[in-house]
């Protein structure tokens, strides 16, 4: 250790290149890259969880979600045909938390015959806000990209008018046999991709 | 003595050849205020990082304490306000800096060659600042956030082939929740910045390797970066600082509105001002790939290539206009969006104008006006919400469940929702403000103050209770005799003795309701003996008949022909009412069209759960 004392200002001259050693420098490229990348790849399951373990149980080993949900009985609904909204109450898993009965969502319900309902999710199939209804002019409207659909759901398209969603409003499946047996309401309750031209199921 | 010490400084560390290099960089034809945004968006950068990291030891991120933690720092941390505000309002003066910057950059032709690598490593940097843009407005999980990032996320979905995948990864999920938020946190505390910093680096050490861009004008000597143009950076950050302060200071801070509601609509959601002529786009085309990908990349692609179509004289000049036109386009988008949602403050509604028989411009012009309207009106119900949520917190404080669930909780703010889902229908809830709700076809009472003693005076007169506001579109109406034949007979032309009869039973009657808001003079009529006389005026006749004739009240009269009055318009009355309008204490013979609303022995075939009714009728009495 004499250089500590040493008052010289420079480094020493770095010493010339050995000869080139390809072992020594592809071992030296594949071991640093792998402890380079390590850090990395230990996180990588749990950064793509959400594609790894996409349905995820709640207590007792129960699926949550993508089942029948009772939503309210057709008295509720008036006969004129016009939507109603209603909440959606079911048990919701939000990572480490599980909420029973918790307001997942709303649909719009509506009667379309005697023992026939029609089911909407409220969300606008555009880029997920939610729609309302415009009662007096009997559509619906979305407020944040103005795109606006029928009473039955439909695309409302009128040449001239820009209307940015890809397609109708996402129906829901209605329990048939549980409506006419008991005149209670179960909708299968499912959100959807929004943007595109098909429905797929999130 | 000094001397010797720095001498000695030096030799250890070598800091005065970095201090002169930093110092005596010459800048050709000397300092300039035009240089100053470099050094301010450094400026703005540090004072994000380190009010974020003092922010970071405050916040919480979770569903249910992410929002709470953000509303304590802003209503109880000492200067919390203050330093969440500078975090907010520095971060958008970082947006005009950096639109700044670049014009600067550009029109200077500080891009060209050989600084080609500097201009991109600055483009990519202003990628990550948008991205910590984006990524910090959903953190404070309020309504506001949630859903103008909803829209956000979504858009990731729209990248070809694995678009969902990318979506949910971002989204920790499928649906926004706690890893949403612990995602966002990570990426806007940590991965962001740590880029930032190392770019940042990059861009400074291509900036020396360079040298500053500028003409050297023969009037205009050169000169070092200290201290003049230290100088005008300096001010620069100042007047900034000021700036930020003074904004912060004027508007009392960021603004948070609700917490996150995925079940709650909110229909003034609009990303922050700097990503409004993005949200505009949205609207301009059919397909949001266009606007939301296309556009974007092309805008994009053209920056990036810049240094390179620069080279040449005219390409130079096509770059100046083409980003003049971008930042002047984007300008407008801007204030186009604005206008769209303020349309309604500054023009007359549709019904005052006049169209000379233009259809077309007619309906255009109500939608374009009635969007506006549900803009203004949802931005509004925002604000008394969050008031609202204020003085809950302040009474009950905020549950282990999270602020939503006092609203949720709150009669107040769930009364209406549940009167205009389950109840609108027929009745109204309207004081004639305007403000109130109108029932979709008048057939029943309008509920506004029901119960309340001026309730029941216009019941009781004969010219009004006709009218739609009490049972004029009932079957109550047709019926001549009974109510409607007492009130418009006997009621009518009442002598002065007459008169007071009524006045008595009205006092008596109504204070059945117990009304918060009339329990002073509940209690001043109990004092002075008009509850009782009231209670006597009952039973005595007018031309033909007494309520006690038709109407029980408490031990006066007999269950039968009419309603019992026996705590009419009490919250056990009400409830009683709603769940079971058939009911022999109400209307078993003459209800025409009033469903029961939870007569079911399961209750969860109830449409109203006992929690709802509860709430509802509290709002409708106006309890707290
Ligand atoms: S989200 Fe509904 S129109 Fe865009």
């Amino acid at each position: 250790m004499t250089t500590t004392n040493s008052e010289s200002t420079t480094p020493d001259q770095p010493p010339p290149r050995e000869r080139r050693n390809f072992l020594a420098e592809g071992a030296a490229i594949v071991i640093g890259g792998i402890v380079g990348l390590f850090p990395v790849a230990v996180g990588l399951g749990v950064i793509f969880d959400p594609l790894l373990r996409p349905k995820k149980k709640g207590p007792g080993g129960k699926v949550i979600g993508g089942g029948f949900v009772r939503i309210a009985s057709l008295d509720s609904l008036p006969e004129n045909g016009q939507p109603q909204q209603f909440p959606v109450i079911a048990d919701r898993l939000d990572a480490w938390n599980y909420f029973p009965d918790e307001r997942i969502g709303s649909v719009f319900l509506r009667r379309v015959g005697e023992n026939e309902v029609q089911a909407f999710n409220s969300v606008c199939p555009h880029l997920g806000c939610l729609v309302s209804y415009a009662r007096g002019k009997n559509y619906f409207h979305c407020p944040c990209h103005n795109s606006a659909f029928q009473v039955d759901g439909e695309k409302i398209e009128i040449p001239g008018k820009i209307n940015p969603s890809p397609r109708g409003l996402d129906s829901l499946e209605v329990d048939e046999k549980k409506l006419t047996q008991t005149g209670e309401i179960w909708v299968k309750f499912e959100n959807f991709y929004t943007g595109k031209k098909e429905k797929v199921v999130k | 003595m000094m001397g010797n010490l720095l001498k000695w400084l030096d030799h250890r560390t070598g800091y005065q050849a970095v201090l002169s290099d930093a110092l005596y960089e010459n800048i050709p034809g000397g300092s300039r205020w035009r240089y100053i945004t470099g050094s301010m968006l450094v400026f703005a950068f540090v004072t994000q990082a380190i009010t974020g990291l003092i922010l970071w030891a405050a916040y919480s991120a979770s569903a249910q304490t992410a929002w709470e933690s953000v509303f304590y720092i802003q209503h109880e941390m000492a200067f919390g306000w203050l330093l969440r505000g500078v975090h907010h309002y520095m971060a958008q003066s970082m947006i005009i800096l950096l639109a700044l910057h670049m014009l600067q950059i550009v029109v200077d032709g500080a891009y060209k060659p050989p600084r080609e690598f500097n201009f991109w490593v600055g483009l990519v940097l202003m990628l990550l600042i948008l991205g910590l843009a984006l990524t910090g407005y959903l953190l404070p999980w309020d309504q506001k956030g949630f859903w103008a990032t909803n829209v956000a996320t979504n858009l990731a979905s729209l990248t070809p082939v694995v678009g969902d995948q990318i979506q949910q990864v971002i989204v920790g999920g499928t649906q926004y929740g706690n890893h949403t938020l612990t995602r966002f946190f990570a990426v806007h505390a940590g991965l962001l910045p740590a880029l930032v910093v190392g770019f940042l680096a990059l861009h400074m050490a291509f900036f020396r390797r360079h040298g500053i861009t500028a003409e050297p004008s023969p009037d205009r000597s050169d000169q070092y970066f200290w201290p003049q143009q230290v100088l005008k950076d300096a001010v620069g950050c100042f007047v900034l600082m000021i700036a930020v302060v003074g904004v912060v200071v004027y508007t009392h801070g960021a603004e948070l509105t609700a917490p996150a509601d995925a079940s709650e609509p909110y229909a003034a959601a609009r990303p922050e001002w700097y990503f409004l002529f993005l949200f505009q786009m949205l609207k301009k085309f059919d397909s949001e790939f266009i606007g939301a990908i296309v556009v974007p990349g092309v805008v994009m692609g053209f920056l990036f290539l810049m240094p390179l179509t620069g080279r040449v004289k005219i390409g130079h000049i096509v770059n100046v206009v083409v980003l003049l036109v971008l930042l002047g386009g984007a300008g407008y988008l801007t204030v186009e969006a604005w206008n769209a949602d303020h349309f309604a403050e500054r023009n007359v509604a549709p019904g005052e104008k006049d169209f000379a028989g233009n259809a077309d411009a007619k309906s255009a012009y109500t939608d374009k006006y009635e969007a506006s309207e549900g803009f203004l009106k949802a931005q509004k119900q925002a604000h008394a919400d969050y008031e609202r949520l204020v003085e809950l917190i302040e009474r009950k404080g905020i549950p282990k469940e999270g602020a939503v669930a006092l609203q949720r909780n709150d009669p107040k703010t769930q009364g209406p929702k549940l009167f205009t889902r389950h109840c609108r229908s027929c009745h109204s809830h309207d004081d004639g403000s305007g403000e109130g709700i109108v029932a979709e076809s008048n057939t029943a009472p309008n509920l506004h103050g029901m119960g309340s003693r001026a309730w029941l005076a216009g019941l009781l007169d004969p010219q009004k209770i006709k009218t739609d506001h009490y049972f004029g579109g009932t079957a109550l109406m047709e019926t001549d005799a009974g109510m409607m034949e007492f009130v418009t007979g006997d009621l009518a032309n009442l002598d002065a003795d007459g008169k007071d009869l009524l006045d008595k039973i009205i006092v008596a009657v109504s204070a059945e309701a117990k009304l918060p808001a009339q329990a002073k003079q509940d209690a001043t009529a109990a004092a002075d003996g008009a509850l009782a006389a009231g209670r006597a005026a009952f039973e005595e006749s007018f031309d033909s008949y007494a309520c006690a004739d038709c109407h029980k009240l408490g031990d006066i009269g007999e269950l039968g022909d009419a309603p019992d009055l026996t705590g009419w318009g009490s919250h056990e009355w009400l409830r009683g009412m709603i769940a079971n309008p058939n009911h022999e204490r109400f209307y078993p013979d003459n209800n025409d069209r009033m469903p029961a609303f939870a007569n079911n022995a399961d209750p969860e075939r109830n449409q109203l759960n006992d929690h709802e009714l509860d709430m509802l009728v509290r709002w409708l009495r106006g309890e707290d």
